[in-house]
């Protein structure tokens, strides 16, 4: 039903089946921040400014062996369809920034910054299906960005099944659909090895493997993206301090 | 025994030579007691110290605007009381007491968004409970169902206990029988017709594992070991053998090949799981 068309085996919104949004990003975009990112993937914006690492302002939170992660979620009114303002206290906007902050705490080499704090604002501008894994990319770029040292690039995306056939990067159309299997997955692009790994409805235990597997092949060519993202802002950064 | 460095390294060297604290194997559960209460839909669970109580209540509602055609399921989760994630990280002595609780609060408070968006997602995005047959008539009346989970003791691995307890409340719930006979609905009380049970369209079992140094894996983590560990992976599993939820929320990464031991793993324990709530509902 979500296929557009059998003949040609296109998405609703005329992808195939591993193909994903387009993604657009930038990092340093805010001025006042020690690391920022603007992360697009269709039409899911997203945009992350990072302080620190800082002394932590409250005492009582810092932690004497390695750094304090703060994680505040904000979804914009005008985020989606329905014009609502959700609080920062809202479960769903805890659990995501929950999630982030428990994906990057073991990336992050935390250790070098005892007593330290590092916060993280992500504001949710549009949503279109695939907000964690755009904010994990999106926070993943800022911390870069911001000179934060981390073990690895992390990189996240969500597939699932339409029609009994895997796809990669799901809109929201496709999320919605109750029947459809929706997973998320971040992984640590040198080690292979899964950070976050969410899965929604149910799903036949032998499906689980070959979703896994495009999500994988997914994961590379978002980090493809956000590599030479990096690398460009760099040489940008670098032509520009030329004496 | 306390949280502090020696007993963390107690639990680790032990956990590398395959030894739990508390004398357990690696993938063993710790005791089941289901308890059946007096009234409909009042279930205690016990999983090792951990304690969780579910009470099961029905109420008519109109239906929701935007689903006119479906009763309303509520889940609403209590971890007030000696429930509360926070007991024993409260550092004693007056001086650090307020410092110690504030840092402890925000861990315990989004850890408990967390246990209960997790039991919210398996019970409804998992259609436990076939909510169309809690419809009385279209867009004007239907049955809203709730169930309360308390949390009472906390000994580790609340989601596994809250789950159990869920839906054995759900299952020994009966509701009031309700006639329709053209334009008129009968309700009629429990006293003057026998009341009939929920349509539950599977049991899920949830299976909590965490991991330490190493990607040693042990099943249902105690209190103590639920401190010290590195990460937890949740798997949801129903009575299809199907994966119902999956939910691995940060921590230290793990290989794609512990995920599929767990899933091996959660399968077997799961059916062990769902003939315990079933021959505890006969």
């Amino acid at each position: 039903m979500l296929i557009f068309s059998e003949y040609l085996g296109l998405r609703i919104d005329g992808r195939r089946a591993n193909e994903l949004r387009k993604i657009t990003c930038k990092t340093n975009v805010i001025d006042y921040t020690d690391g920022s990112a603007y992360f697009e993937q269709g039409n899911t914006k997203i945009l992350v400014g990072i302080l620190g690492p800082r002394e932590a302002k409250q005492r009582s939170a810092s932690q004497t062996t390695q750094v304090t992660l703060n994680v505040e979620f904000l979804v914009s009114p005008f985020s989606s369809v329905e014009r609502k303002k959700r609080s920062k206290y809202d479960r769903r906007s805890v659990e995501i920034a929950t999630s982030i902050k428990q994906t990057f705490e073991h990336v992050i080499i935390g250790q070098l910054f005892p007593r330290s704090q590092i916060d993280i604002f992500i504001h949710l501008l549009q949503q279109d299906g695939g907000v964690l894994e755009a904010c994990i990319n999106a926070t993943c770029l800022a911390l870069i960005d911001a000179g934060i040292p981390m073990t690895d690039y992390v990189c996240a995306i969500n597939a699932g099944y339409v029609d009994d056939s895997p796809m990669l990067d799901l809109n929201m159309v496709e999320e919605a659909s109750f029947d459809t299997p929706n997973i998320t997955i971040a992984v640590l692009i040198r080690s292979g090895k899964i950070c976050l790994l969410q899965l929604e409805s149910t799903l036949a235990v032998d499906l689980l493997a070959p979703v896994l597997e495009l999500a994988k092949t997914g994961c590379k060519y978002i980090h493809s993206v956000l590599d030479s993202t990096i690398k460009e802002s760099t040489q940008s950064m670098i032509n520009s301090v030329t004496l | 025994m306390e949280l502090n460095a020696n007993n963390q390294k107690f639990v680790n060297e032990s956990l590398k030579k395959g030894f739990r604290v508390d004398g357990r194997g690696i993938y063993d559960l710790r005791n089941l007691k289901i308890d059946l209460g007096n009234q409909y839909g009042s279930v205690e669970v016990q999983l090792g110290e951990t304690r969780v109580h579910a009470k099961t209540s029905i109420e008519l509602a109109r239906p929701l605007p935007d689903r006119p055609s479906e009763g309303i399921f509520i889940i609403s989760v209590d971890f007030s009381g000696p429930g509360s994630l926070q007991q024993g990280e409260k550092v004693s002595g007056p001086a650090s007491g307020v410092a110690a609780g504030s840092d402890a609060e925000g861990r315990a408070a989004a850890q408990e968004v967390a246990i209960s968006r997790l039991l919210e997602k398996i019970l409804k995005s998992t259609r436990v409970v076939d909510v169309e047959s809690l419809c009385i008539s279209v867009g004007e009346q239907v049955w809203r169902l709730r169930v309360d989970v308390h949390f009472l003791d906390y000994g580790g691995n609340y989601l596994d206990a809250g789950i159990i307890a869920a839906v054995s409340s759900l299952s020994h719930f009966r509701r009031p029988e309700v006639l329709k006979v053209g334009e008129t609905t009968t309700i009629y009380s429990v006293e003057e017709r026998a009341p009939v049970p929920l349509s539950i369209n599977n049991i899920p079992a949830c299976l909590t594992f965490a991991y330490f140094e190493n990607e040693l894996l042990v099943l249902d983590p105690s209190y103590l070991e639920e401190k010290f560990m590195s990460g937890s992976i949740s798997i949801a599993i129903n009575s299809n053998s199907e994966l119902c939820c999956i939910s691995k929320a940060g921590g230290i990464a793990i290989e794609p090949d512990t995920v599929n031991l767990c899933i091996v793993v959660a399968i077997e324990k799961a059916k062990f799981l769902i003939d315990a709530i079933r021959s505890a509902l006969k």
